[in-house]
This record gives C-alpha cells, sequence and structure tokens, in this order.
C-alpha cells in the first residue's frame, strides 16, 4: 500500500510548488511552505484526484463550528471559547497555535500537511 | 509607424535558449522537426512537432499558467534582469499569445465518460475539472502576473492571434513614441504543439504527412516558443526596430500579395531577411522559423532575435512573416551596438 503521508506532501508538493523533500509533513502551509488560498483549492483538487474523495469546502470551520451558531463561534469576529476547544480536538497538530484571538480566516494559517492526511484518512475510513 | 529601440531579448525555442546557440545550430544544418515530443499524436493527421527543451523553472504561477506561459516569464525575468527598468507608471508590459483555445486536455477526463443526458455529470467526470479550469484560459493572465512582479503600471495590452507579437511591438512603439511609458517589455509566446492547434490545422489543410524530418514538406512543422524584448525610444546603441501589420479576410493563408504590399518600400538597404514564413513546401536553408518549426504569435520577436544575432553593425533586415487567418507582418531591425 502506497505511503499516505507520502502522497499526501506530493501533492502539496507539486502545488505550491516546493521539491517534496521541502515539504515536511508538520510544516505550516502558509508561513513556512509559503501556500495562499489558491494553493489551498489545489491542494483539495488534487488530494480529492489521489485518493477518490471529495472534501468540502471550510469544513474544517464547519466541523469545528458544529451546532454551534456563527456568532456563537466566533462572535465579534473572533473564535470563541467553545469554537477553540472545538478546533483542538479536529487539529490536534497545531494545537499550539489554536490560542484566544484567533480568528476563523486564521484556520488556514494553521493547516499543515498533517491536517490534510487526518481529513483524507477519515475520509477514507468513513468509505470503507 | 512608430520605432522603437532595442535593448535586450531573451528566448526560448526548440533550436535553443539563445539566439546565438539558436543560429549556431541552424548553421550546423539543425531543424527542430521530428515526433511530437509532449504527447502521442500517432492518431492525429500532423504527427511531426517541434518543442522547447527541457521544462520551465519552478513556479508558483504554473497553476494559472501553461508550459509555454511559464517560459515566457523565464525570458521576461531573465531579461529584466539584465536591464534597468524605469518607475512603476513610465513600465509597460505588452503581451502576445496565441490563439485562445480550450485546451483539450483539461476537458477530455471531464467529458469521456459522460452520459448521453449528462446524468451524474458530477461524478462522471466534472469532478475532475479543475478549479482554476476558467482562470487558466484568461488570454492576458501573463500580462497580470508580470506587472504585478515588476510592479509595472504604464499602458500595456495583451493581444492574441497568430501576428499577435508584431501587434504587440507595434502598439509598444507607439506607446514609446508619444511618451506615455519610456520603456516597454514586450512578451510573446505561442505553442502550435497542443492537441486542438493540431486538428485545426489538419482541418486547414496545413499538415504534414511525413514520418520523419524531410528538407521539403508539405506544411509547416507546428512548434512552441517564447521570447521577450525590452525597447526604449530609439536612441545611440540601440538597434531600431520597425513593424508593420496587416490582415486581407482570408480564411486561411493570406494572399502572397498581401505580403508583398506590406514589405514594399522598407527593405531600402536590407542585406538579410529573415524567411516568408508562408509554411509554403519550400525550405529555406538558414530561415529560423523553418528551422525551429512555426510559432504563430512568437514568430516576430524569434525572428528579430536572429536578426539582431546575424547582422553586423550598420547592416539591416527584415522578418517577414504570415499566419491564417489572412494576417501577415514586416519587420525591420537596422543593427547598433
Amino acid at each position: 500500500m502506497k505511503d499516505r503521508a507520502l502522497l499526501v506532501r506530493q501533492c502539496v508538493a507539486e502545488s505550491i510548488p516546493r521539491p517534496v523533500e521541502d515539504v515536511e509533513i508538520d510544516a505550516y502551509l502558509m508561513e513556512t511552505l509559503g501556500a495562499d488560498s489558491l494553493t489551498f483549492l489545489d491542494i483539495v483538487f488534487r488530494l480529492e484526484t489521489e485518493f477518490d474523495i471529495q472534501i468540502t469546502r471550510g469544513e474544517i470551520e464547519n466541523a469545528a463550528r458544529g451546532d454551534l451558531s456563527e456568532d456563537e463561534f466566533a462572535p465579534g469576529g473572533v473564535i470563541s471559547a467553545a469554537g477553540l476547544e472545538r478546533l483542538r480536538e479536529l487539529m490536534p497538530e497545531s494545537i499550539d497555535r489554536i490560542v484566544p484571538g484567533l480568528k476563523p480566516m486564521g484556520i488556514y494559517g494553521l493547516f499543515t500537511p498533517r491536517t490534510f492526511l487526518n481529513i483524507v484518512e477519515t475520509k477514507l475510513a468513513s468509505t470503507d | 509607424m512608430s520605432a522603437a529601440g532595442l535593448v535586450d531579448m531573451a528566448l526560448r525555442a526548440p533550436l535553443g535558449r539563445s539566439a546565438a546557440e539558436i543560429q549556431r545550430r541552424i548553421a550546423a544544418g539543425e531543424r527542430a522537426g521530428g515526433a511530437n515530443p509532449l504527447f502521442d499524436a500517432s492518431t492525429y493527421l500532423t504527427r511531426l512537432a517541434a518543442a522547447i527543451a527541457g521544462e520551465p523553472e519552478p513556479n508558483k504561477n504554473a497553476r494559472i499558467l501553461s508550459r509555454v506561459a511559464l517560459f515566457a516569464w523565464d525570458c521576461t525575468l531573465e531579461v529584466c534582469t539584465r536591464v534597468e527598468l524605469p518607475a512603476a507608471d513610465r513600465l509597460g508590459i505588452y503581451t502576445a499569445v496565441g490563439g485562445l483555445r480550450a485546451h483539450w486536455n483539461a476537458f477530455m477526463p471531464a467529458l469521456q465518460h459522460q452520459e448521453d443526458d449528462l446524468q451524474h455529470a458530477w461524478n462522471n467526470g466534472f469532478r475532475f475539472l479543475h478549479p482554476f479550469w476558467m482562470l487558466q484560459h484568461l488570454s492576458n493572465n501573463l500580462q497580470a502576473l508580470l506587472a504585478m512582479h515588476l510592479n509595472a503600471q504604464g499602458e500595456g495590452g495583451t493581444f492574441g492571434g497568430a501576428t499577435a507579437g508584431a501587434q504587440a511591438l507595434a502598439a509598444a512603439s507607439r506607446a514609446l513614441a508619444v511618451g506615455a511609458i519610456d520603456t516597454a517589455v514586450v512578451v510573446a509566446y505561442d505553442s502550435l504543439v497542443e492537441p486542438e492547434a493540431l486538428v485545426e490545422m489538419a482541418a486547414r489543410g496545413a499538415s504534414t504527412h511525413a514520418a520523419t524530418v524531410a528538407e521539403a514538406v508539405s506544411g509547416y512543422i507546428p512548434a512552441e516558443a517564447a521570447a521577450a524584448a525590452v525597447l526604449r525610444r530609439p536612441g545611440p546603441g540601440l538597434s531600431r526596430i520597425e513593424v508593420w501589420e496587416s490582415a486581407d479576410g482570408e480564411r486561411g493563408h493570406p494572399k502572397p500579395g498581401t505580403l508583398i504590399e506590406l514589405a514594399q518600400g522598407r527593405n531600402g538597404g536590407v542585406t538579410l531577411i529573415e524567411g516568408t514564413g508562408l509554411g509554403e513546401p519550400c525550405y529555406q536553408p538558414g530561415n529560423t522559423l523553418d528551422a525551429n518549426g512555426h510559432v504563430g504569435a512568437a514568430s516576430t520577436l524569434l525572428q528579430l532575435a536572429a536578426l539582431q544575432e546575424r547582422l553586423a553593425n550598420g547592416q539591416s533586415g527584415l522578418a517577414l512573416s504570415a499566419a491564417a487567418p489572412g494576417l501577415v507582418a514586416v519587420a525591420r531591425l537596422d543593427k547598433q551596438g
């Protein structure tokens, strides 16, 4: 079976673009690897094609919000304590950065290749 | 028509990445045509092609720009590192692109398994259409991205079609002449080595059936090329260029008289003519376009680079090109420096 982590890193590497050797699994996509919002779209497309899955746009934020309303999740544009707690459960790889003051747009800054690997494995597990 | 001063050029073509390399290989008798190196063209009427060797430099813009547009980016950055650029509002970017075509390699995965009534269209293939598909087909992508990268805020434009390179040069020359800008970067690129382009050419009768490169072929070799030129107002030490373009309304290649009429009176003192570019079965040894293949919008810039390389100071040359539909271009270069 192909190494899923390597496949995810390859998809990320091709999107940025950077050599796959430079794409460490826990590197922050935006801050360390130079990804932007268009890169995220491209990464998602490549992962969907590679793994034959569908990744809903904004599903991390939607999963974090759960049944919280937008005002409950991010009152005044800042993620609430409850929202932060759920993000920490969803994105343990970035727990150090999920701190008070985080805004919804800042969720992109938390993404690492491991974030996408976790998404891929969750999707694949749900279809097994 | 306004004249401009040629400051510097850079290019990527099937026979090399500099004018000197290309002319050296042409003089050694090389021609770039051969089996299509970019995709399997065995089922196409046009099986010969010529491509730029190697790949463009890694570039974040690869998600938006095509392979040959990325080569054009490389050319532009190469030449711009060698020249001094003016303030933002005095620098203009002029880009010349080939025909705007939907790229089949992007469409085919999305369409080939569709049902007649398009039921389940998303699952049957549209999910394979890249989210940037529409963005990738915008003709002015390169101009926009270069303008941001080079901080160019002066007058510029994007031109399309087989003589777009000549059109871009002419427009840049006019802008310089009236003082709208002080420096123009003219970038041209085109690839005829694409499935949709080969089918179109075959339908127009411009195809070759040769399995191997022959001295005389029926039609021309589809190729790809990119080139960038930096222009200023004419001055000491700068080769002077003038460009004219015209059209006669023909759906296929223009009438020979159209090119003759455009060139008339502009060839005084000329010692070298860079090919007719008419794609007729009369290969001319040394002709840059015949040796590299036909490169549509990049033709005039490629020819000017050849003239700049081959002429001695004080000599003049003429570059002639023609393409469907009914388009012709003439460029004159008076060598200095």
